[in-house]
């Protein structure tokens, strides 16, 4: 765990400095406080309860100066269930990754961000499943072993997302926290080609189910790092035509400017 | 940003999942009933699985029977009747097999048989009716005449 979140800093500083070459203006770097708050959780008894899931999410946004930003998302899930009537534990440990991008679909705002996003995800686990039956006069259970396999799964996702700035106020320390919530659909491609077992929780996906499409919500906090400053924010929607600077903390929108942003930067 | 934490208290609490309590117990019964003269119940002092306590029910007549569980982990149970001096023993035997289709799982005991019995009389009532054996999901009847 240690190892793995040194790793994913180690990721962002060397992102932080290829950024301010590739002339990036931002990179957010958060995780879902919801999931990972599942790490908290003491271990469950499987018997008496019916599931017990932990998991942590991390992810990256690479913004340059243009509507759409570049995603990654990395994550781990554990997870160990009881299903049809407490007769069968289910566990799986895997892994997770998605990549997309998000086009900001929102006026230029400081303080609000709304996108639509496009993700491909791909995830691996390794599950097992017992059957279990319990005497209980008898003090005694019945096992069988249904399934010790690794498996993979890869999907696709579109989402809203919708982000904003948790303390506005420029005095703030914390003005580049940020918190958003997004809704998802995820659209399975290869889940139901598995033979035999089906997997009952994929990873960064969700529950398994007969549907190929799955609606998610998640939630996100993160922090802002602000790479390169006084650039322009180029706004291509077409509702608006017009550009937006972003200089100390103040917003500057020019409309209908036909100048290059690179020309902008250099002033 | 009273509204904005107001957004995230109700989205968090969608989230919410609960944990939900079951069973995962078994059940699999010889259901022993005695078939008495009167309407009065005969009792024993003692009914047990061998190896295992006290069963809790002890006492049985006409139309009220002893739902004794069955071993799961094993072929056979034997279940032993104490009254004052006497000792009686019924040792059952049963086919066990695990039955799947796409969504569940399920234990069968099948193919009952009464297999040895130190009681005098003892008569096995099954449905359907076969003179080897008794075939039912959750169990069989055992009828003893006191």
């Amino acid at each position: 765990m240690v190892l793995r979140l040194s790793f994913f800093f180690s990721f962002i500083f060397c992102l932080t400095i290829s950024g301010q070459r590739l002339r990036l203006t931002h990179i957010r770097v958060g995780f879902d406080p919801i999931f990972t708050a599942t790490m908290l959780y003491p271990k469950l008894d499987t018997y008496k309860y019916q599931i017990d899931y932990h998991n942590y999410e991390c992810f990256f946004e690479l913004i340059g100066p243009y509507r759409i930003s570049l995603i990654g998302e990395f994550g781990q899930t554990w997870v160990s269930m009881n299903v049809l009537s407490n007769r069968q534990i289910y566990s799986g440990k895997g892994s997770y990754g998605r990549i997309g991008f998000n086009f900001d679909l929102s006026k230029p705002d400081k303080n609000h961000e709304f996108d639509l996003g496009w993700r491909l995800g791909y995830s691996n686990t390794d599950e097992s499943a017992l059957l279990i039956f319990k005497g209980e006069y008898w003090d005694n259970e019945l096992t069988k072993n249904l399934v010790d396999r690794n498996s993979s799964f890869i999907w696709g996702e579109i989402l809203l997302d919708f982000k904003f700035r948790i303390f506005p106020k420029k005095e703030s320390k914390l003005k580049d926290l940020w918190v958003g919530t997004n809704l998802r659909v995820r659209l399975n491609t290869n889940k139901n080609d598995q033979p035999g077992y089906k997997t009952q929780l994929i990873p960064g996906f969700g529950l398994n189910t007969s549907s190929t499409i799955s609606p998610g919500m998640q939630f996100s906090l993160f922090y802002t790092i602000r790479l390169n400053r006084g650039v322009v924010h180029r706004a291509h929607h077409l509702n608006h035509n017009y550009e937006i600077i972003e200089k100390n903390h103040h917003v500057y929108k020019i409309k209908h400017r036909k100048s290059d942003a690179n020309e902008v930067d250099r002033e | 940003m009273k509204t904005h934490l107001f957004l995230i208290l109700i989205l968090i609490s969608l989230t919410y999942t609960c944990t939900v309590k079951r069973d995962n117990s078994e059940a699999f019964y010889l259901e022993f009933q005695g078939i008495t003269s009167g309407s009065e119940p005969y009792c024993f002092d003692q009914i047990y699985g061998i190896n295992r306590p006290n069963w809790q029910e002890l006492c049985t007549k006409r139309g009220q029977s002893i739902g004794l569980p069955l071993n799961i982990n094993q072929d056979s149970s034997i279940f032993v009747f104490v009254k004052g001096a006497k000792k009686d023993t019924i040792k059952t035997k049963y086919l066990r097999y695990i039955d799947s289709n796409e969504n569940s799982y399920q234990l069968i005991l099948d193919k009952y048989k009464i297999y040895y019995s130190t009681f005098d009389s003892l008569k096995c009532f099954c449905s359907p009716s076969d003179t080897n054996y008794c075939s039912n999901r959750n169990g069989f009847k055992a009828f003893i005449f006191l």
